[in-house]
């Protein structure tokens, strides 16, 4: 894949990235990124089962009219050209969406279409108690089809592209996922602002782009946005001489950045990003190990009794829980510190279990294992 | 913290004599899947386990609480 321009045509779901940021991903980590099959956003893993099955004990579950897309996305210029650019007639519904927002203005400028001011406050404000869970917050762009799905899905930004409910190896595989979203999230921006070097917008109005980033939240909003309606004088001041050619500002944007290799957006996204791109690397070598630890302890763990006899279990600050055979849960302890090899015969010895290569793996993965000190080197 | 139910995980014990002649069972990766939902946010658990320290004593139980979002934002 090295050099190779996004190409739409070999791109199918569920590979996970969308096809500007794939060729880049490959090229920097040199691999492919294995897929997160827990998160199954068509049958949503956080959605309660019909039958309530798994309905139980504490888990706290999704609404399935909403999933996880309570968040309103900032699409930056370029990915809004792109959009406006495909012509694909199974895509018309999702760009109807851009359109639709594009038409409003509010929150339109040459930087892209950030969430209304109202969305973003709202967000912040419901925090963890809505996310998931809130109507209000429901992305424009989710349709209403096929059990709700996203209608930009190849075009979708950074935070959307890397953000899973679960992970198959938990822990390891959410830390690449925020990295690699700390990174698409840094490029985009800087892409974005790149584009608008590029296509020389007024120097009075790009002042006025800067003025506009509310990334922090903690902008002041006159009453006209706080209403959802547009200033004419303020809109027309921040696209300058790009005024009425909006659409034609985003779609030569997004031809300036589909022609990008990864090493040309590196090149444009600056020192932050090259730092963030050599902490993926790091990161996605850890996602790819199946290194098991010489010894092995148990972690912070907590649980809670399941039916027949299993146990769910998570370690101290993981989110994701795992469902556990009773008589796993009973040889836990066996892992003391000894060497991994001892341990395992010492469990196929006193509990009558086999324990296999790829069950410590998924338990150090999601920390109910944690590496031990070996005496010897700690003395 | 609330203790009901609470209880540590058998190990190497008495049970161990009278299962020691069953054929072992193979568990793999597999055998260990992820529970649909998120876990308690804003619950706390009714089961805990805790680690026994060098001396034999038990060291403190953990429970624990998370922010889904806190996920996403690291």
């Amino acid at each position: 894949m090295k050099g190779d321009r996004p190409a739409a045509g070999d791109w199918r779901p569920p590979s996970t990235l969308p096809p500007l940021y794939r060729p880049w991903v490959d090229q920097l980590l040199g691999g492919s990124i294995p897929a997160e099959t827990n998160a199954t956003c068509h049958d949503c893993a956080m959605c309660a089962p019909p039958d309530g099955r798994d309905g139980r004990g504490p888990a706290v579950f999704f609404r399935r009219e909403t999933k996880c897309c309570t968040y309103v996305p900032t699409l930056h210029n370029f990915q809004i050209g792109l959009i406006l650019s495909d012509d694909d007639a199974s895509f018309a519904a999702g760009r109807a969406t851009v359109e639709a927002r594009l038409d409003g203005r509010v929150a339109v400028t040459p930087g892209g279409i950030a969430p209304l001011p109202v969305q973003a406050q709202l967000y912040r404000l419901g925090g963890a108690h809505a996310f998931g869970r809130n109507s209000t917050l429901r992305c424009p762009h989710y349709l209403e089809v096929d059990g709700g799905r996203c209608g930009i899905w190849r075009y979708r930004n950074a935070i959307c592209a890397t953000w899973f409910c679960k992970h198959v190896r938990g822990p390891v595989g959410a830390r690449f996922w925020q990295v690699l979203e700390r990174l698409l999230t840094t490029v985009e921006l800087q892409l974005a602002r790149w584009c608008i070097g590029k296509l020389e917008l007024d120097q009075d109005a790009v002042a006025r782009v800067f003025a506009s980033d509310n990334r922090e939240g903690t902008a002041v909003f006159d009453g006209t946005q706080l209403d959802g309606t547009i200033d004419d004088a303020s809109y027309r001041a921040i696209w300058g001489r790009w005024c009425g050619r909006e659409r034609e500002f985003f779609r030569q944007a997004g031809d300036l950045v589909r022609a990008l290799t990864w090493p040309d957006v590196l090149a444009a996204a600056g020192a932050e990003a090259r730092l963030l791109a050599d902490l993926a690397v790091h990161r996605y070598e850890a996602l790819t190990s199946d290194r098991i630890p010489d010894r092995l302890t148990v972690g912070r763990v907590t649980a809670t009794p399941a039916q027949g006899g299993r146990v769910h279990a998570h370690a101290h600050g993981v989110a994701e829980m795992l469902d556990l055979p009773g008589e796993l849960w009973a040889a836990l302890p066996t892992f003391d510190g000894r060497p991994t090899d001892a341990v395992l015969r010492a469990i196929s010895a006193h509990h009558r279990i086999d324990v296999q290569p790829s069950l410590i793996r998924k338990l150090v993965d999601f920390e109910l294992l944690v590496p031990a000190a070996d005496p010897e080197v700690a003395r | 913290m609330a203790k009901k139910n609470a209880k540590k995980p058998k190990s190497r014990g008495g049970k161990a004599a009278k299962i020691k002649n069953l054929p072992a069972k193979s568990l793999s990766g597999d055998d260990v899947r992820a529970v649909k939902g998120g876990d308690g946010t804003y619950s706390k658990v009714s089961l805990e386990y805790k680690p026994q320290k060098a001396d034999g004593t038990l060291d403190a139980g953990v429970t624990s609480k998370y922010d889904l979002r806190a996920q996403r934002e690291g």
